[in-house]
């Protein structure tokens, strides 16, 4: 945003940075690399200051993601060739700017063109209507040249010729431009014997880029071939190739693009996150051979050899095609199904005088509107972005059933990437057996609301809830401790400690998370008896897979009913009380470096409530003294005292909690509370923020109490953990 | 929500069938793509829109011109519940129709990049396919016959995920 000025000091500001630039000019001189894209702006922006002779300011709408191209237009302001100002923006440049501006044009060849382009008539402003834009279209660039090439070379049109046409309706102005076009490219023909050659070219003019044109947009039908937008009306087509043979034809400075890159006065159009979003840019898709397709008309013999060239730098398979439009596309294939894909991009070779009428004249405009009508036709099919989302709002049981859909949804959903995407919390409930509740299906859905977890381990055991890392559950059921992805059903027992061997686990602490990264897994078990305040901890390391020396905790705290830790940015807490104090602290363990600490400062609200997490930072629920109401506190940085911010007060949760119908299971990252009520095995979400409630299901009636956990879906196994 | 739209700017979208549609500019801009067309000034004339027919047209212009009167989350002076409330019992009326047209409506929100219908479809659909089989599935979705899994894939899928044919 630096480069933004707003109008007042623009002219100020610019002046200080061009004088600026200037004392820079004792270093080395930045010049465009011939043919690189910022190389087409500078001389784009050069010319029309020639042409002009005015203030050289260069009116440009906004680029954005059209002309990718642009990113080069920073690059030339840091290097002080260019300045920004006003909005919408406005570009010049700079004397240095002016300078490599001249440097490139001698070193290309075409700096002698300048006395010729001094004859540019000046282009009116963007034309609207239709029939103007293509009569400019056609009118733009060329005068300009057939002008220089009279100064070379002298064209004579022999009079009858010239009047045989002028009679038919055709002015001198086009006459001479389309007989110097046909003479140059057939220098050996009896000039008086091409007067037909170039009632052809005229005719051509014509009829392709006749005004009604644009207003034929193409019809779209619905083909059932995928790829039948290749096979569109061959007009358009035409059209596109009429444009460029007239530039090409005329000794424009085309020159072959020798990389994919959007260089070489290539003007690379994008339309990214526009009308093409297919397919996502994730690597779910399994795509492999990008191809790129070139348009099977335009090709010429030098085209020919690029192509070989492209093939054999990038080992990109190419194919050549029709295009509807531009010069090449590139597309991508599914690896098993075979289904082609257009990616986000299209390639259009323009050479600078084009680049540059096409700005001004905003034929980029129509070509948009172009391109835009083509993946109408693209889009028949339901884009793997829209299945993703489709299914991505799907319950559990739903989504492991399409599995079976096809081979393509199959894919789909065993991806992790698009499990990550999805990233659906779901409740687990202890209990014998474990079930789930979907917070995410409508209350009415009671088949998908509530279900039991398929868990073969635990058969007919009573299993407890002791941690969740990434979709991954850590569960422990009498003295075995199970590492379970609810989703898959996949489980993997952790392997018992070589040495202790303990009788029931119910009375241990547990803690389930990862240091630096999400691999360095480890599980926490801090013993529940303790002697002389002090306590053993064992840790095992699923990255090892070994037992570590067990840590030594010194301090006697209280964990009551706490015997889960809850995990956030590499730190495990617990909420216990110290006797000694008769407070409430937190306990947090740093998982990386296996240390303890205290967070102790303000806390001394910290309810006996369990701790959770609201929107990924770790939450508590504090009693405000004064007031005697609950209030929902989260802490937004480690251990930093100034970081505790209070998101809202919980106003009916304590008298609901006091009277005893309501009992606490879970905090759920939304900023919600699930809540068990008594004896009715009702099962009620309390929304901290707006402080309602609202009963969701019924829950079977599971042996014991309501302990529950919420995990993140994913689809990574326990067992490569392990 | 001003009543002054009869004064600002109109944009004029035609359907596949040659209807044309004068909606203004405030409700034409709850497309993306249509958006980035009047930004990037080429959306003078007559936008042609030449896979949406004027049924599916018709429907998405009213969804955006509900949309565009409601007002937006980020006005944040004080969120109008009733507003929301009303725009939720729109979106679920909206939806009440049958599935070739919700198709249809979802792939020309995709086109033109209207994001909130985009989603709201794609729930639609999501809830009337949940409860389906999955040959179900492939007739509502048109999936392709080479598409399928083999007897075993398809056997081994099942296995693995019994009890959520349950």
């Amino acid at each position: 945003m630096k480069d933004f000025f707003v109008d007042a000091n623009a002219d100020a500001e610019i002046e200080e940075r061009i004088q600026r630039v200037e004392k820079n000019k004792g270093s080395r001189k930045y010049v465009p690399q011939k043919n690189s894209a910022a190389y087409a702006l500078l001389i784009t922006l050069y010319r029309p200051e020639i042409g002009k002779g005015k203030a050289g300011q260069f009116g440009v709408s906004s680029g954005r993601e059209w002309y990718s191209g642009w990113n080069c237009m920073k690059n030339l302001i840091d290097k002080g060739l260019a300045v920004k100002s006003s909005c919408p923006a406005k570009y010049m440049l700079t004397q240095q700017g002016k300078e490599a501006a001249r440097d490139c044009l001698a070193r290309s060849g075409l700096a002698d063109s300048t006395e010729g382009l001094a004859t540019i008539n000046n282009t009116s402003d963007p034309v609207i209507e239709p029939v103007s834009t293509h009569a400019q279209l056609v009118e733009d660039s060329p005068p300009q040249r057939a002008s220089i090439k009279r100064k070379k070379k002298s064209v004579d049109i022999p009079p009858d010729t010239l009047d045989k046409l002028v009679r038919m309706g055709y002015t001198k102005q086009q006459v001479t431009r389309a007989f110097s076009e046909v003479a140059k490219k057939s220098p050996n023909e009896e000039a008086s014997s091409l007067w037909l050659s170039v009632l052809c070219r005229l005719r051509e003019v014509e009829v392709y880029n006749s005004p009604l044109e644009s207003e034929n947009v193409p019809k779209v039908k619905h083909h059932a071939s995928s790829n039948s937008f290749m096979h569109k009306d061959s007009r358009q087509t035409d059209h596109f190739r009429h444009e460029k043979a007239t530039l090409a034809s005329e000794g424009g400075p085309e020159v072959p693009s020798s990389s994919m890159r959007p260089c070489s006065s290539t003007c690379l159009v994008r339309y990214a996150g526009f009308i093409l979003g297919w397919p996502p840019s994730n690597k779910s898709l399994n795509l492999k051979n990008s191809f790129v397709w070139f348009n099977r008309i335009r090709m010429s013999q030098r085209s020919s050899k690029l192509l070989q060239q492209v093939k054999l730098h990038f080992k990109i398979p190419i194919e050549v095609r029709r295009l509807p439009v531009g010069d090449g596309i590139w597309i991508a294939r599914h690896k098993q199904l075979g289904s082609e894909y257009v990616l986000d991009f299209i390639v259009e070779r323009k050479n600078v005088d084009d680049l540059r009428s096409s700005i001004r004249d905003n034929r980029y405009r129509e070509q948009k509107v172009r391109i835009l009508v083509i993946y109408l036709m693209a889009n028949k099919y339901v884009p793997e972005e829209i299945i993703l989302q489709i299914i991505s709002k799907l319950p559990v049981k739903p989504l492991l059933r399409f599995k079976c859909v096809s081979k393509h949804w199959n894919l789909l959903i065993s991806d992790p990437i698009f499990m990550k995407s999805r990233s659906r919390r779901i409740l687990l409930i202890s209990g014998n057996p474990i079930h789930a509740i979907d917070n995410n299906v409508p209350v009415n859905d009671k088949a998908n609301l509530a279900f039991k977890l398929h868990s073969p381990f635990a058969e007919g055991k009573y299993a407890s809830v002791a941690g969740t890392v990434n979709g991954i559950v850590l569960l422990f059921i009498h003295c075995d401790m199970i590492l379970y992805n609810p989703l898959t059903s996949a489980y993997k027992k952790v392997p018992d400690h070589p040495h202790i061997h303990r009788g029931s686990r119910n009375y241990d602490v547990y803690g389930f998370g990862y240091g630096t990264t999400p691999d360095d897994l480890k599980i926490v078990i801090i013993s529940s008896t303790q002697r002389r305040g002090l306590r053993s901890c064992d840790v095992y390391n699923l990255k090892t897979t070994s037992w570590n020396k067990p840590l030594e905790l010194i301090g006697n705290y209280d964990f009551g009913d706490e015997y889960k830790g809850v995990f956030v940015n590499g730190f495990l807490y617990w909420n216990v009380y110290l006797s000694e104090q008769r407070s409430r602290i937190l306990l947090a363990l740093d998982v990386n470096k296996m240390v303890f600490s205290e967070i102790q400062d303000s806390i001394r609200h910290l309810t006996r409530f369990p701790l959770g997490t609201f929107k990924g930072r770790l939450c508590m629920i504090w009693l405000n003294r004064i007031r005697f109401k609950l209030e929902l506190w989260v802490m937004n940085e480690h251990g930093l005292r100034t970081s505790f911010s209070k998101v809202c007060q919980l106003t009916s949760l304590h008298t609901h909690l006091q009277s005893s119908t309501y009992r606490m299971m879970c905090i759920l990252d939304d900023g919600k509370i699930a809540l068990s009520m008594n004896r009715t095995h009702k099962y009620v979400i309390y929304d901290m923020l707006n402080d309602s409630y609202e009963t969701v299901t019924t829950l079977p009636k599971i042996k014991f109490g309501f302990d529950a956990i919420e995990y993140v879906e994913s689809c990574v196994s326990p067992s490569l953990s392990v | 929500m001003s009543t002054s739209s009869s004064s600002s700017k109109k944009i004029v979208l035609k359907s596949a069938d040659n209807e044309t549609f004068e909606i203004d500019e405030i409700v034409a801009l709850e497309s993306q793509a249509i958006k980035n067309m009047i930004e990037d000034e080429c959306a003078d004339n007559v936008i042609p829109l030449g896979n949406i027919d004027s049924k599916t047209l018709s429907k998405i212009i009213e969804y955006c011109k509900k949309h565009a009167e409601s007002p937006k989350k980020d006005d944040n002076a004080d969120i109008d519940e009733k507003a929301v409330e009303d725009l939720k019992s729109f979106d679920a009326e909206f939806a009440k129709v049958d599935m070739p047209l919700i198709q249809d409506i979802l792939m020309a929100a995709n086109f033109l990049n209207i994001d909130n219908l985009i989603g709201l479809m794609c729930r639609t659909i999501a809830d009337r396919i949940k409860g389906k089989t999955p040959e179900e599935i492939r007739k509502i979705l048109n999936i392709n016959k080479n598409d399928l899994l083999s007897p075993e894939q398809e056997a081994k899928a099942r296995e693995e995920n019994s009890w959520a044919f349950d």
